[in-house]
């Protein structure tokens, strides 16, 4: 189930889900990535084809379209969902540490 | 130009595969194929390359050639500067030139993954038939000690048989424990943030090293203990079984390969088929040997033919051999002076054992003329001698009870007076309470079972021992 085994995204995962927002095709993605995070963000190839391969198989992320051998893919509804999540739990740590991490609220 | 080297790598051993393939490529050898033990590099300018060895799990030996997602995997490793250098199994090898190149994996835990499923896949599954087959075979080979612990432990090709499928089913664990091993400290160091392990694989490539060097040394040492003549006979005997099924087994794969067998489908056939010639193989040596040896071919032409005829006119032809033998029955009972016996003696030994048979025979049909036989084994290793002098003892072990048929009268060892074969132990046979003529006598290192038509006389077992367990 896609919920139990990306309860929380690596950075890797949340990149690859983000550039699927628009059709994009699977060899393009690290240079988009590259691009996104300003060279900061790196997903080597064996990475990226082992992530693809399960967001397809957990329904992240479906292919649109191939020519040959390259294929497009697109994030899903499920897929959305999932990288919303993480924007939200990403969004809470912010402001914990803004809260207390800062010189505001302690405990 | 091309050269072949043996590399002892472990098909996780990523890290040493990458340092040492760009060392190579320094010195001016580039990969061109990987296999278990054999790599091939072609000459070529010395260059800086960077390598880096990732899995692809769906991999398979068994593909003619790579499959379509196989493919797309290499064009995501070529868009990133990463070429093919070989793949091994489920390692894929690569190498680029460039400065600073993007790594193939990014994700350690990820990589753990990947790598854990490629040898789930292929690499342990393997370990654990070779496994099971090398302990098929040394079962097999414990019946056969079982039933003769002497006549397997005096032959040197049923030693060199049992170590060769020892030193596999210690070797396949080995592996397999190493793997297990560096999987579970990779998965604690991953778990806590770190990368996979990398320490320990050169301390068990140096092991892997080491125990290759012990078994070579102890296989010569049991091929050095035959006697020339037969040596090279037992090492193809012994090692028939091995060489020949790991011969077809592979001859197996490739043809499935050059004939476009699809992985799966073939891996599944190579098995099979891999099973039944191993059967087979070892089935013909098993079964086949001993009807070669029954043939005559590997002996030595009689001394005479004899042709008995019988009062009714019928005719027999005996062959008769005229070996020497260290007790005859002349000197046991210079009475005797029947011209038709048939000398025969055999002998086998190993680093363990050595073993003599002596039959002089009579064929005649009718005759009167007392038959003897006799073997003597020598324990070059102490603690062999109570398992084989127990054989010998058990050896109407699983005869039936008195009482289980009436009127049967089991046969059975009682003790003998010892110290008129200067001996510490002896025994005869008997049937009930009819003494029969058959001796068991241990003297030093050497143990001795007679047979005899009639009871020995004291001057008789005086001159058996002397001759025999001198």
């Amino acid at each position: 189930m896609a919920r139990e085994k990306y309860q929380t995204l690596t950075e890797q995962m949340f990149y690859i889900l983000l550039s699927l927002r628009a059709e994009c095709c699977g060899v393009d993605i690290m240079e988009k990535v590259l691009a996104m995070t300003r060279g900061r963000v790196r997903i080597g190839p064996g990475t990226l084809y082992s992530l693809l391969d399960s967001f397809l198989k957990e329904g992240l992320i479906r292919e649109t379209g191939a020519e040959g051998r390259r294929r497009s893919y697109l994030i899903t509804d499920e897929g959305a969902g999932r990288l919303s999540a993480e924007r939200e739990r990403l969004q809470l740590l912010i402001c914990d540490y803004e809260r207390f991490g800062g010189e505001g609220e302690t405990i | 130009m091309k050269k072949r080297r043996i590399e002892f790598f472990s098909l996780c051993d990523f890290e040493a595969v990458e340092v040492h393939l760009s060392r190579m490529a320094a010195r001016g050898w580039l990969l061109e194929s990987a296999g278990q033990y054999w790599w091939t590099y072609r000459k070529a300018e010395p260059q800086k390359l960077t390598y880096a060895v990732t899995y692809f799990p769906e991999a398979s030996s068994f593909n003619p050639e790579p499959p379509e997602e196989q493919r797309v995997f290499y064009d995501y490793c070529a868009a990133a500067g990463w070429h093919l250098a070989a793949e091994w199994h489920q390692m894929q090898i690569f190498y680029t030139a460039e400065d600073n190149p993007p790594p193939l994996e990014t994700d350690e835990a990820l990589r753990l993954e990947t790598i854990h499923k490629a040898m789930n896949k292929n690499f342990l599954p393997s370990q654990l038939i070779m496994l099971a087959l090398a302990v098929w075979q040394l079962l097999n080979q414990r019946n056969s000690f079982l039933r003769d612990p002497a006549g397997f432990l005096s032959s040197s090709s049923n030693l060199l048989s049992v170590s060769l499928w020892l030193l596999l089913a210690l070797l396949t664990v080995w592996t397999a424990a190493g793997y297990y091993l560096w999987y579970r400290r990779s998965r604690k160091a991953v778990d806590e943030g770190g990368t996979c392990a990398r320490a320990g694989f050169a301390a068990r490539r140096a092991g892997s090293l080491l125990f290759l060097c012990i078994s070579l040394m102890f296989l010569v040492l049991v091929v050095l203990s035959i006697e020339p003549r037969f040596r090279l006979l037992v090492v193809l005997v012994g090692m028939c079984p091995v060489v020949l099924g790991i011969a077809l087994a592979l001859g197996i794969k490739n043809g499935l390969k050059w004939a476009g067998i699809p992985g799966k489908t073939g891996l599944k056939v190579a098995i099979a088929l891999s099973i039944v010639a191993c059967l087979i193989v070892t089935g013909l040596v098993l079964t086949g040997l001993p009807h070669l040896f029954e043939s005559g071919i590997f002996e030595r032409p009689a001394a005479e033919l004899y042709t008995q005829t019988l009062p009714d006119g019928s005719t027999h032809t005996w062959e008769l051999y005229r070996d020497t033998l260290p007790l005859t029955v002349e000197e046991l009972d210079e009475s005797v002076s029947f011209v038709h016996y048939s000398y025969e003696r055999r002998e086998q030994e190993s680093f363990l054992l050595g073993y003599l048979y002596g039959s002089q025979d009579v064929r005649d049909i009718g005759s009167e003329a007392p038959s003897l036989a006799y073997e003597v084994l020598t324990a070059k290793w102490p603690p062999l001698y109570d398992t084989c002098r127990d054989a010998y003892l058990d050896s109407f072990a699983s005869q039936l009870n008195a009482d289980e048929i009436p009127g049967y009268e089991p046969y059975r060892w009682a003790s003998a007076d010892a110290e008129i074969w200067g001996a510490q132990e002896a025994w005869l046979l008997f049937r009930g309470d009819e003494p029969q003529g058959q001796y068991l006598v241990c003297r030093g290192d050497k143990i001795l079972r007679l047979w005899y038509d009639g009871l020995l006389t004291d001057a008789q077992i005086r001159t058996a021992a002397e001759k025999l367990l001198s």
